[in-house]
């Protein structure tokens, strides 16, 4: 799946994206393959994502969002982590 | 260049870390501090003397990581290898720690002297976080110390640590550059001697890298500064084809047999490997400095954070802010107007006693009654709605709003092709339009840069002009309403039709949103007067000039040649030829169109259609000058042409349809 089938509240990680060099956008935000992520909101009308990752809040438009993979964790192993 | 006796410091880090804020504290100098990335766009210098030393300290612009994928990337990176950086202060995020290390370990990499300035430890203290600046300095292998910029703690001990080093440079401490796995290790090694062959030395350094800084760089595929290689082609020529041998796999280590791109550390370019391990080592640095407590409680910052970053109830809230920010502008503006015609009512008087005693020289009483209207329209109208837009502007810098606007407007301007954070040129707009062009920077992608950029400066009346048109308003009773009714028209069909040329990928956002925080008001106080500062200087000279020589052309009869124009200007835009005078005048200083066109006898219908047509024309001379710099002429040209174009258009529907008042 990816980033912006997520909806707010719940976490994932983020997977090797396809490609190089156009990501480095995302990896200077710490969008980084392996990093955890919670999404915080996601805006109306195909807005925004705003999500947190490595105690930052980082906002990613949502066709930017469609192209990053993550694996979604569901609430239990959220939680323990 | 540097003399001897000459240390150079070079301030590094992300944005929005406090960089300026160290800078400020060290020299004393005025650097703009500001709460949203982007700001420090510009390279900005100070000196300082200690015991003896002259200590120049650069600050650079903030960046995330070394790579040469942006501008201030390769800006940064070129001063440190080339300026003969003494000393790197690496100001670290200790809230944001592990992302921060990232671009530590780069540097670190350069084998330049470096110390560590952990700014924000009371941040992370909130969030639950202790940071051992002991254990950061023993595995970093530099001194680290701890700060609250902003508040000035720690400072002191950042300044006496500077002031020992004037006088014995033996505390200079290279770090320890970071390990990469043994594959890694092993292809750097084999780059790093088939590098040392070809590339020329200079000392212990080769391109003004380290050697092994050097092979990293090039096996992350950045693009060597085209400068430095320019020089000697056979050398770009061979660095290429190395750098191609190892994305392609025909390049073999001696750990394997298959050649990079086959390496068994994963199906991944080799460039990622190195910037993947980097990350990890940067989060297993993070994880063994940093004691997590669970005493981090909820806040009342983290509480109003998380409503304002929810659509409901963040975006109304934010444009409430933003209401009423504009809404307190527009109150100060007519408390002060009042007020500063009042005070400069004895002046006036005076000069109207003068002009009836030398009446009968026609150049000395245009002097005299012009001077008196040249100076009263800047004071009372221009120069308070300035004070009001950039203290609203410096506050909502300040506090971190800005971004959080952006994230709210991201939806909302994307038919126009940009992303969200055009929002903040956007409003600079409304100040003045040279800070709002440097600050497009902001907005990544070129194309979407340029359509903001010619946007902006078209469309949106700045502070100076607000305040022209209002008193254009006053005189003539000209219709404010229609005049930024047709700007806004103008805003959107323009914006619809430009937004078409922007790639898809360059509209997206992705941009980091800094935590809420106090403004300072030092911070808020130093911004203001930088950028007041200006104005009695170059603004109000200009104003007045013009306004005394429209006068004397008008009084001379100068002027009265363009009268020929008049049927065909009246006919098509309800205007005469005197007045297009004002709109041609605005590509000087905008706003010195209706100044213009307060010299002449004009009816309340003439005016609102000449306000309209200057309120959309040309941008003026500094913009222009800017709007060439930062986009290139091809934007500059496409400027003019729809300026133009949009001007005369709206003089010729608004002669249409309004009716005569």
């Amino acid at each position: 799946m990816t980033l912006d089938q997520l909806r707010p509240g719940e976490r994932a990680v983020v997977q090797t994206m396809a490609g190089q060099g156009a990501n480095r956008r995302l990896y200077d935000l710490g969008l980084l393959p392996g990093t955890e992520i919670q999404v915080i909101a996601s805006h109306p009308f195909r807005g925004p994502l705003v999500l947190k990752a490595q105690d930052a809040v980082i906002a990613v438009g949502r066709g930017l969002a469609r192209k990053i993979p993550v694996t979604r964790l569901d609430m239990k192993s959220g939680d323990t982590k | 260049m540097k003399s001897a006796e000459e240390l150079v410091i070079a301030l590094v880090g992300q944005p929005n870390v406090g960089k300026s804020v160290v800078m400020n504290h060290l020299t004393g100098a005025g650097a703009v501090v500001s709460n949203y990335p982007g700001t420090t766009v510009e390279l900005t210098e100070a000196e300082f003397n200690a015991q003896g030393t002259r200590m120049r300290i650069i600050d650079t612009p903030g960046i995330y990581s070394l790579h040469s994928d942006t501008e201030e990337q390769r800006v940064t990176h070129r001063v440190l290898l080339e300026d003969e950086v003494d000393l790197i202060i690496n100001v670290v995020d200790a809230s944001h720690l592990e992302r921060s290390l990232y671009l530590t370990l780069q540097l670190l990499d350069l084998e330049i002297p470096m110390i560590i300035a952990l700014n924000q430890v009371d941040m992370a203290k909130e969030s639950g976080m202790i940071i051992s600046d002991q254990g950061l300095s023993d595995l970093t292998g530099v001194p680290v110390f701890p700060m609250v910029a902003v508040k000035g703690e720690g400072l002191q001990e950042l300044k006496t640590y500077l002031q020992g080093f004037a006088s014995h440079r033996t505390y200079l401490k290279v770090g320890r550059p970071m390990v990469f796995s043994p594959q890694v290790e092993a292809v750097i090694g084999q780059f790093e001697e088939r590098l040392a062959a070809l590339v020329p030395s200079d000392g212990n350094r080769h391109l003004s890298h380290p050697l092994r800084a050097l092979a990293i760089h090039l096996l992350e595929h950045d693009r060597l500064d085209e400068a430095l290689l320019a020089a000697e082609p056979e050398l770009k020529d061979a660095i290429e084809s190395l750098q191609k041998d190892i994305s392609q796999g025909t390049y073999v280590c001696k750990e394997c047999f298959r050649g990079c791109a086959f390496c068994p550390r994963g199906q991944e370019h080799p460039a990622l490997v190195t910037c993947l391990e980097r990350t990890q080592a940067a989060r297993d640095l993070a994880a063994k400095v940093t004691h997590r407590s669970n005493l981090a409680t909820a806040s009342m910052r983290a509480k109003i954070e998380s409503l304002l970053d929810a659509p409901f109830p963040g975006i109304p809230a934010l444009i409430a802010v933003a209401f009423f920010s504009f809404a307190g502008v527009r109150w100060f503006m007519d408390l002060s107007e009042e007020a500063v015609t009042t005070a400069l009512s004895p002046i006036t008087r005076l000069f109207l006693a003068l002009s009836s005693s030398v009446a009968s020289s026609p150049i000395l009483s245009a002097l005299v009654s012009a001077i008196p209207d040249g100076f009263l329209i800047p004071l009372s109208i221009v120069f308070p709605a300035m004070i009001a837009i950039y203290t609203v502007m410096a506050v909502l810098e300040d506090t971190g709003l800005l971004p959080r606007m952006a994230v709210a407007a991201d939806r909302l301007l994307s038919p126009f092709g940009v992303p969200g954070q055009a929002i903040i040129p956007l409003i600079l707009a409304f100040g003045c339009k040279v800070p709002a062009v440097l600050s497009a920077r902001a907005v990544p992608g070129k194309k979407a840069r340029s359509v903001l950029s010619i946007l902006l400066t078209i469309t949106i009346p700045c502070a100076a002009t607000m305040g022209a048109l209002a008193g254009l308003s006053q005189k003539f009773g000209a219709n404010l309403a229609v005049m930024y009714g047709s700007s806004a028209a103008v805003f959107l069909l323009l914006g619809l039709v430009l937004g078409q040329f922007v790639p898809r990928e360059e509209r997206e956002m992705a941009l980091e949103v800094p935590p809420l925080r106090a403004p300072q008001l030092d911070n808020v106080l130093v911004k203001l007067w930088m950028r007041l500062r200006g104005f009695f200087s170059h603004v109000l000279p200009i104003l007045v000039l013009t306004s005394v020589g429209i006068r004397i052309l008008l009084d001379l009869g100068v002027l009265s040649f363009l009268a020929g124009f008049d049927k065909i200007s009246v006919r098509f835009l309800g205007i005469r030829g005197q007045s297009l005078v004002a709109v041609a005048i605005s590509a000087v200083q905008r706003y010195m169109g209706p100044v213009v066109l307060m010299n002449l006898p004009l009816s309340a219908r003439e005016a609102t259609i000449a306000g309209a047509m200057i309120s959309v024309s040309l941008p003026c001379l500094p913009t222009s000058v800017l709007l060439a710099r930062e986009n290139g002429w091809r934007t500059l040209v496409i400027a003019y042409a729809a300026a133009s174009a949009v001007s005369l258009c709206i003089g010729f529907f608004l002669n249409a349809l309004l009716p005569v008042f």
